[in-house]
């Protein structure tokens, strides 16, 4: 579903210079599968969703995402994909139902498929009771259903979540969780990134840990602690992230 | 590059329109001030000014004579200057009475010339102080002039008489003033002049706040990232988010010209003059159909400038302080219409925004030169189209999207 080879992404900064974000990875997520990328802030995980979103152009390498690749066929890319960021950032003064409707004409469904679409995640998250309210009005559990009904009113069949649960209340953070093993069970793929070990570690078919623009390592959680010689995701990830520290204790 | 899809320009631009209308500052922009803030505004402006008028023409002035009892029939002339009560300074230095006259104990001074006006033999000198710069001083000496004026007349008749002349002597022609111009026209003038001025500075405000919302507001509130990750190319949103400035910029020029019109109309009407009434019926649609039709190409400009200027703005607030000098820049050439002596030649039809203020003038007070309204359309749907370009070149840049 996913293939990354060689990707790298360099921005200018004029006080900086030259941020090599993300240096030459390489990855692949198989169709069906719940792959994270897990990383502390600053690991290169946002710019290397951004670029497989098509929202960012790669600097080098390659990126095919269900079948297109990001750089020739952005448009084909983003028609198959579902994108959400953990900010529940919203249009505050639409009501969920404007703000799916805008969503579905976007990702062009016909009058009736878009009020299909627009019932179904109503029911599936529960929207029903405010989706007629401003979004301004709604509580933070709310919002993220209502972002989530989003980033799925086309049904797609990849799903890529930026730090989803990042800064959410521990009641929201289990919606995601909870629709990201459903989506499992529904056979979608999805690519999401945290920093939460716990979260890739229950969630995750595959996990690659990524630190400082490089992947470090991937694999099944079983094949990571193989790879790093340790006993579970926390002592493997700082292995990998900080060896100082980590020989140090 | 696949050409930009209608239906997503449309959903864009759909979405951004009931945005924006529930955005109380974009309505403020958009709405309340063309329709209220401005007719408003010169209504009681006028009734301001008007009463200002009316308040200091019944100011008492007080004049100090000098010497006056040489010439009593000046004096006596003098004392039918309207409101003023005549004060006798003899013997003050001439320094003291300067003072006086800055002090404002006193608005004006006449320093009689000390012989008698009566004797043609002579030519003596009426001297009147008072300061220009203080507005009762300087009614003060208006009506000293008036005064002096009447008697000089009566006193030239008188010696005309006596020397047995006739009064073409000093008086070879009458002149007779013929104002071709009716009422109508005359205040037609003022809001020819006045109009174009309003009118580019409110479609600009009403631009620019929904500009502002649409680049850097959603980046601010971070929709912007989602919205770039769904099927909507860079271009279509663009178009979108550029067709929704263009249309609240139409709304409020169209509203403006409007609420202006009916505000100078029945403002006149209401500060006194009947014509007021007859003018609503005789102010020609077809020029005020002209100006808007000039304002579509402007209004564009206009979106397209924000936009690509805004959509570099982190914030709201950075994108203000962005905005800002923009407005400034435009105060001067969206006044030209005000300017005396401006004229529509070939290089202001060039020029933007002068060119629409001109072009705007010259319909409404029907001297509308066609060879300069089709450059100055050619010349802003030139500049509009090369903004939409730069607009949509800058919206496809990440270092503008996402500077940090």
């Amino acid at each position: 579903m996913i293939d990354v080879r060689g990707l790298s992404k360099t921005f200018e900064d004029r006080k900086r210079g030259k941020i090599e974000a993300v240096k030459s990875i390489s990855f692949e997520v198989h169709k069906g599968e719940i792959f994270g990328l897990l990383g502390t802030n600053g690991a290169g995980k946002t710019t290397t969703l951004r670029m497989l979103a098509t929202i960012l152009q790669p600097t080098a390498g390659t990126a095919v995402v269900a079948g297109h690749d990001v750089s020739a066929e952005p448009a084909k890319v983003r028609e198959h994909i579902g994108y959400l960021t953990g900010d529940t950032n919203l249009y505050t003064r639409l009501t969920p139902r404007e703000m799916l409707t805008y969503y579905a004409n976007l990702f062009g469904l016909s009058k009736a498929d878009r009020l299909a679409a627009i019932e179904r995640v109503a029911k599936r998250f529960g929207l029903d009771e405010f989706i007629d309210t401003k979004i301004g009005k709604l509580s933070t559990g709310q919002r993220q259903r209502t972002s989530i009904s989003r980033a799925v009113i086309q049904q797609p069949e990849l799903m890529i979540f930026d730090e989803p649960t990042a800064g959410l209340d521990p009641i929201s953070a289990r919606h995601i969780t909870e629709f990201i093993r459903e989506g499992r069970s529904g056979g979608v793929t999805l690519l999401f990134s945290t920093h939460y070990l716990r979260e890739a570690e229950n969630l995750c078919d595959r996990i690659a840990i990524m630190h400082d623009g490089e992947i470090k390592a991937t694999g099944t959680l079983a094949e990571i602690l193989s790879q790093t010689g340790t006993e579970d995701l926390e002592q493997a990830f700082f292995s990998l992230a900080d060896p100082q520290a980590a020989a140090a204790t | 590059m696949a050409l930009p899809r209608v239906e997503k320009i449309a959903a864009v631009w759909r979405k951004e329109l009931l945005d924006i209308v529930r955005d109380r500052r974009t309505l403020m922009s958009m709405i309340v001030v063309p329709i209220l803030l401005i007719p408003v505004m010169m209504i009681v402006g006028g009734v301001v000014a008007a009463s200002a008028m009316k308040s200091l023409e019944a100011k008492e002035l007080v004049i100090a004579t000098v010497d006056s009892q040489a010439s009593p029939r000046l004096f006596e002339a003098l004392q039918g200057v309207d409101q003023a009560t005549l004060v006798d300074y003899t013997g003050t230095p001439l320094d003291s009475l300067r003072a006086r006259i800055s002090d404002n104990w006193i608005q004006a001074a006449v320093i009689f010339p000390g012989v008698n006006l009566d004797d043609p033999s002579v030519q003596p000198t009426v001297t009147v102080m008072f300061r220009e710069d203080r507005e009762k001083s300087e009614l003060a000496n208006r009506r000293i002039n008036k005064t002096l004026d009447a008697f000089t007349d009566e006193l030239v008749s008188e010696r005309l008489v006596a020397f047995n002349a006739p009064e073409s002597v000093v008086t070879p022609f009458m002149i007779e003033e013929e104002n071709l111009a009716t009422d109508e026209q005359m205040i037609l003038m003022v809001l020819a002049s006045f109009l174009p001025y309003m009118l580019i500075l409110i479609t600009f405000t009403g631009a620019l706040y929904p500009a502002i919302d649409m680049t850097a507001g959603e980046k601010e509130r971070g929709t912007l990232e989602t919205l770039l990750a769904s099927p909507a190319s860079r271009l279509e949103i663009v178009f979108g988010k550029f067709l929704a400035v263009f249309s609240t910029a139409m709304v409020s020029g169209i509203l403006s010209v409007l609420s202006l019109t009916v505000a100078i109309v029945s403002g006149t009407s209401w500060l006194g003059s009947e014509i007021g009434q007859e003018l609503s019926l005789e102010i020609n649609a077809g020029a005020i159909l002209g100006a808007l039709s000039m304002m579509i190409p402007l209004a564009a400009l206009f979106a397209s400038i924000l936009l690509t200027v805004c959509v570099f703005a982190k914030s709201t607030r950075e994108a203000q302080s962005y905005v800002q000098p923009l407005v400034f820049l435009l105060i001067l050439p969206a006044m030209m219409s005000m300017m005396p002596g401006s004229e529509s030649t070939m290089g202001s039809a060039w020029t933007p925004v002068v060119n629409v203020s001109l072009a705007v003038e010259s319909l409404l007070t029907d001297q509308a030169d066609p060879t300069f309204i089709g450059i100055t359309l050619l010349s802003t749907t030139v500049y509009a189209l090369l903004g939409i370009l730069l607009t949509s070149r800058v919206f496809q840049k990440e270092t503008a999207l996402f500077r940090v």
